[in-house]
């Protein structure tokens, strides 16, 4: 059988916090949590706010490191393997990205940034990478000179999508990036995403509670409870017999909503 | 009866660069009792339709229609103060991002007691009126389905979720026994099932007290199933309004067809449906009709402003409408236009 993608084992978090001089308490953010990915496959992460899924997109994208337990990207584990390269193979795209781009540097230049710090190439090359990189989101050449200000919302979007696309990374983590964008944006990102996921063959880890994208989007749904995963299925088993009692929840109210009131 | 009745609103905003018409010839009318949802992009100037109503526009912007009435009063005669005054004992306003709206320094408690109206009960002993004040300040918590109204009203703002401050929002809103509710996307940072709760709310509120309630969200797929009437805005200016049942199942605009196919359910992974584009600035609209460069069925009549048709109980501003069929098309072109 072929390794997947990426295999997280049994990672767990604990935060320490101090109370006073002499006490802390511990809070077990996740508790032993383990899936595979596979290549061009898409995990919805969906859970209430405080089970753990915003740490769990730290962890990967290597914000933070994980209490114990390994995360392995083509079988080999990414703790020994020195942080340039696993920063170049997974990488998150921020919640908000307006406030995530420098608003006194050219697009370009923030576009380019990643790829100046991670790898050795010369200028020119360079400049082909960027284009490149910007017509595959959808963006124009000439919005390499633009300042974020200038740009729509989606557009920013697009431009940190590029940033974290230009050094051809395995793995996007998205921290609720999609769910405070409008519909028809969400559409055309939603298009955009499925081109490159088929084009590219990258894995996508999407956490968030916009369900109808992910019923979309997604191949496999994990749902999170107070850092433990309460149920890990594919999406059309999730969203047509939820075995949990808060997925129940979540579906039936979402149907709801989707259906109208039920009297 | 005509609760709310405004007829080409204009709202201008007046920059250094000239003058920026933000909503344009906005025409609404909610009845008495009636779920009315206003749906849009951001920008496309439906929150402004909705402060505009209740006057909280500050003198920077420009407020003009041909007719802007509430419950048979003129709001364009009263000066702005009277305006507030006379919007806020009649009609209340809720916001997305709840918790940012509550005083993060006074206990929900206290907040609740100010929303309260402030005319003593004169026929109850001074002494008994501070703890009936208090008590009506439970029973509206009760109303928007708080029970432990106790421990609610102990607590400061951040100890809360956003959902429990939305309901404190809506029981502060209700407080006044408004006649209309505005709901600024009140569930757009949510997940479904406090969603659904706010939603049950509303249509409650809606039912049980004949409250009005103008519901403007950014979501066709949920406005379709919880409102009676819809209106689509598209850069300030509202492209069709009519039935939501009908408006969902048979959009005449290209722009509510893109939004309507959108939310039809397919169970294969495929690419969707989309419109082409971002919505254009304010500053930079394309002449003509503002759909125009991103409309699949653009022709060379589009590069006139098409005016609001009307249509039985529907209205729309195109030029080549979906689903209608010729003499159809011909009869409310030479109808009724403005």
């Amino acid at each position: 059988m072929q390794t997947p993608l990426l295999q997280v084992k049994h990672i767990s978090k604990t935060y320490h916090n101090s109370k006073g001089w002499f006490r802390h308490e511990t809070v077990e953010a996740i508790k032993s949590v383990s899936f595979d990915l596979k290549r061009a496959h898409t995990l919805a992460v969906i859970g209430e706010a405080g089970s753990g899924k915003s740490t769990l997109a730290r962890i990967l994208a290597g914000e933070m490191s994980p209490s114990s337990g390994d995360i392995l990207l083509h079988g080999q584990n990414l703790n020994d393997t020195n942080q340039r390269q696993r920063c170049m193979d997974i990488r998150m795209i921020p919640q908000r990205p307006s406030l995530s781009l420098n608003p006194r540097l050219r697009v370009g230049m923030q576009i380019l940034a990643p790829l100046v710090q991670h790898r050795s190439l010369t200028p020119s090359l360079r400049q082909q990478k960027l284009y490149a990189t910007m017509r595959d989101v959808g963006l124009l050449e000439e919005h390499a000179d633009y300042y974020p200000n200038m740009l729509s919302a989606s557009q920013r979007l697009r431009v940190t999508l590029a940033r974290a696309m230009i050094v051809d990374p395995e793995v996007l983590v998205f921290d609720q990036t999609l769910s405070a964008m409008d519909i028809t944006m969400r559409a055309q990102l939603i298009n955009l995403l499925t081109m490159l996921q088929q084009s590219r063959g990258m894995a996508y880890i999407m956490i968030g509670h916009q369900l109808s994208m992910i019923r979309h989007l997604a191949d496999d749904v994990m749902v999170m409870q107070q850092g433990e995963v309460i149920e890990f299925r594919p999406t059309d088993e999730i969203f047509e017999s939820p075995a949990s009692e808060y997925t129940q929840r979540l579906i039936y109210a979402y149907n709801e909503l989707v259906q109208g009131p039920s009297s | 009866m005509n609760l709310l009745d405004i007829r080409n609103l204009t709202i201008e905003l007046e920059t250094p660069q000239g003058i920026i018409t933000a909503v344009e010839r906005f025409s609404l009318v909610v009845q008495d009792g009636e779920f009315r949802g206003i749906v849009g992009e951001s920008g496309s100037g439906k929150s402004l339709v909705g402060r505009a109503i209740m006057g909280l526009l500050s003198n920077k912007w420009r407020v003009r229609a041909d007719r802007f009435f509430f419950a048979g009063e003129d709001l364009q005669q009263m000066d702005v103060d009277e305006h507030r005054r006379f919007m806020g004992r009649e009609a209340a306003m809720i916001f997305q991002q709840p918790s940012s709206y509550l005083d993060p320094i006074a206990k929900i408690g206290e907040q609740i007691l100010e929303a309260l109206p402030q005319t003593p009960r004169l026929n109850l002993a001074f002494w008994r009126r501070n703890s009936d004040r208090l008590e009506k300040v439970s029973a509206l918590l009760h109303k928007v389905g708080i029970r432990d109204h106790k421990r609610i009203m102990a607590s400061y703002p951040h100890e809360l979720s956003e959902g429990l401050c939305q309901k404190i929002m809506i029981a502060m809103a209700i407080a006044n026994e408004p006649r209309l509710l505005i709901a600024d996307e009140p569930t757009s940072t949510m997940e479904a099932t406090t969603k659904i709760q706010i939603y049950k709310l509303m249509a409650k509120m809606n039912q049980l007290r004949k409250l009005s309630v103008v519901h403007i969200c950014n979501e066709l797929e949920t406005a379709a199933n919880w409102t009676d009437r819809v209106t689509i805005m598209y850069c300030g200016q509202s492209v069709e309004a009519g039935p939501t049942q009908q408006v969902v199942e048979q959009p005449l605009h290209p722009y509510t067809h893109a939004l309507a196919t959108l939310i039809k359910r397919d169970p294969q992974r495929q690419m969707l449906n989309v419109m082409p584009g971002t919505m254009p600035t304010l500053q930079h609209l394309p002449t003509g009709c503002r759909l125009g460069p991103r409309c699949p069925r653009a022709h060379k009549d589009c590069i006139e402003m098409p005016r609001s048709r009307y249509l039985r109980n529907r209205s729309y501003r195109c030029h080549a409408p979906f689903n209608l069929e010729e003499k159809h098309a011909n009869a409310a072109a030479s109808g009724q236009t403005h």
